[in-house]
């Protein structure tokens, strides 16, 4: 499998969508580094680099998604898998070695930000707020985020001949992600009620409680939706963005199940298909 | 006789429709093995299911001796080489970065062979040219280059003058003949162009409708195809009365022509044609053809 990796990172290399993503992969976190710099020096507030750190964190999905599904469609429509079955590899050997090439791909996308933000934000802003504990837990949550990721946007790629339907459908499925995501953690966050001040006829007012409907109730709805959330890829990159991960060890057992999981899925539905 | 591919009881389907119907077949080392089948008859899903691009509903094949749930089955893969319906290569690379890739695929340890094999298939000049850019032939023959890649033995050919100029089918036809020659590479080819398949194969295998209808080789094929004498006449009912009189196996094809299955002595059949009024306008001799054979072949299995 050593020798099909090896040819899917050569052509990884020479795919468009890939240099166009690791060039947004520099540009987006030099953006943000940039923007609190900004902020910065116009307003004498202290700028920590941990936001525009993690903020590729956020876009990491949709980015894949086209990747992913470009690159395999390119794979399939050149018929370079089905000369590597022809060859004698076997189908598992050719849907890992694909997974591996998106997953490294994801791999160097998270590099090039990380390097980004440190050669950018170390000299331009205040440095980290958090300690270097949680800020590796957070990175190697990250890493393990984008391959998960990978895994997931890797096993529409193998099942479909259609480059451009498969990258819309992927894109669609990182956006429904991601706003999935938005809104478990809007919910986890809102207050279980809000104070209401009603005037009356007479002059006086009246304050009272209102619950808010959008509060998920303690018990096993809300455990269950905290579960949804770390479990979520889109959730656990709105968590890794904006610095809200509260049980970091959970997020990375999600991913430690995930990811073998979506790719057992991949070897068992492409060893059952029918390639033309 | 060594085989390297034999092929038993094959069925696929795809829900309903059944593409290949119970089809075996064998292929003899060294062979040029031409499929003849209409659009349609089950000759590239035989190829998809051969290469490992399907796998069949029931049925099995082997390759090389080797079953094809054998173990080490990548073993006999490694000794074939395919193109199937369209040439497999990279469009944004050069044919020699194209055959680079297909190495590194097979993981050879150096490139050493790749001058060798793009003079083969004369691509030696194209240069720093990306394969998007070539004519249809060139793009046959890169695929095939990459599909010999590795040096196999057993070459699987799908359709491949389909859409070609003639100069391309003369190009494909040669290395067709070369690579098998030359190099002893088994070769087994679909076409539906029956005079051009006839120029290239030894051995044949008649398809349709997913069942094969008959095998055999070149040799037979000449004997089994009846030599006939076509006879251009001013009445052919007069002819017909003097060919039933003389008891020989004819075919009317107009008012004026028929074809006569029988060796004749043509002055006695001038004579008695003469004698009912008839006369002889013109006489020649005619081979059938693959094309009626084939022809007669389905029309034999379908009527019968």
């Amino acid at each position: 499998m050593a020798e099909l990796f090896a040819a899917g990172i050569r052509r990884m290399l020479r795919c468009l969508p890939f240099r166009l993503a690791c060039l947004f992969h520099v540009l987006f976190p030099a953006l943000s580094v940039f923007s609190s710099w900004w902020h910065k020096t116009h307003s004498d507030a202290v700028e920590f680099l941990d936001d525009p750190f993690f903020s590729f964190v956020l876009p990491l999905g949709i980015v894949l998604a086209l990747v992913c599904a470009l690159f395999l469609g390119e794979e399939f429509a050149s018929g370079a898998v089905r000369n590597r079955l022809i060859a004698g590899h076997s189908r598992k050997a050719v849907c890992l070695s694909l997974l591996f090439t998106g997953c490294a791909a994801a791999l160097i996308f998270c590099a090039l930000s990380f390097l980004t933000g440190l050669l950018l934000g170390l000299p331009l802003l205040d440095g980290f707020r958090t300690g270097p504990d949680t800020l590796v837990l957070y990175g190697l949550g990250v890493l393990l985020l984008s391959q998960v990721y990978a895994a997931l946007f890797t096993l529409p790629a193998l099942l479909t001949d259609r480059r451009t339907g498969c990258a819309v459908a992927s894109l669609l499925l990182a956006l429904a992600l991601l706003t999935a995501g938005g809104s478990l953690n809007e919910r986890l966050h809102a207050n279980p009620s809000f104070p209401l001040s009603i005037d009356t006829m007479d002059g006086s007012t009246i304050h009272m409680v209102q619950s808010n409907p959008e509060y998920i109730p303690e018990g096993p709805p809300r455990q269950a939706a905290q579960l949804l959330y770390a479990l979520l890829p889109g959730g656990q990159a709105v968590q890794y963005a904006w610095l809200q991960v509260e049980r970091p060890g959970m997020l990375l057992a999600c991913d430690l199940v995930l990811f073998p999981a979506l790719a057992a899925a991949g070897v068992y539905l492409f060893g059952h298909r029918d390639l033309k | 006789m060594e085989y390297v591919l034999t092929v038993r009881d094959l069925t696929k389907r795809y829900g309903r429709f059944t593409a290949l119907n119970g089809l075996s077949m064998s292929v003899p080392k060294g062979a040029i093995y031409g499929l003849v089948g209409r659009n349609g008859a089950g000759k590239t899903t035989l190829i998809r299911v051969v290469c490992g691009l399907q796998a069949p509903t029931s049925g099995t094949y082997a390759l090389y001796g080797l079953d094809r749930k054998a173990r080490n089955i990548s073993r006999s893969r490694r000794r074939m080489g395919a193109v199937v319906e369209t040439p497999s290569f990279y469009p944004d690379m050069t044919a020699e970065d194209n055959l680079r890739q297909q190495y590194m695929v097979l993981g050879l340890p150096s490139y050493e062979g790749i001058p060798d094999l793009l003079r083969l298939v004369g691509l030696e000049n194209t240069g720093r040219k990306k394969a998007r850019n070539f004519s249809l032939g060139m793009k046959q023959r890169l695929g095939i280059a990459v599909a010999l890649a590795g040096d196999p033995d057993f070459l699987v050919l799908d359709e491949p003058v389909n859409g070609l100029d003639p100069q391309g089918i003369i190009e494909i036809r040669e290395l067709i003949l070369k690579l098998n020659r030359e190099r002893q590479i088994t070769v087994l080819i679909s076409s539906h162009i029956l005079d051009e398949l006839s120029r290239l194969a030894t051995h044949y295998g008649f398809v349709d409708s997913g069942r094969m209808l008959k095998e055999l080789s070149a040799e037979e094929l000449d004997a089994a195809c009846r030599k006939c004498m076509r006879l251009t006449v001013s009445s052919v009912s007069a002819l017909s009365r003097v060919l039933d009189a003389m008891g020989v196996e004819y075919q009317v094809l107009s008012e004026q022509q028929a074809d006569v299955f029988a060796r004749l002595n043509i002055s006695r059949l001038t004579l008695a044609l003469a004698k009912e009024g008839c006369e002889v306008l013109s006489l020649e001799e005619r081979d059938e053809s693959l094309e009626s054979f084939y022809v007669n072949l389905v029309g034999d299995s379908r009527h019968g």
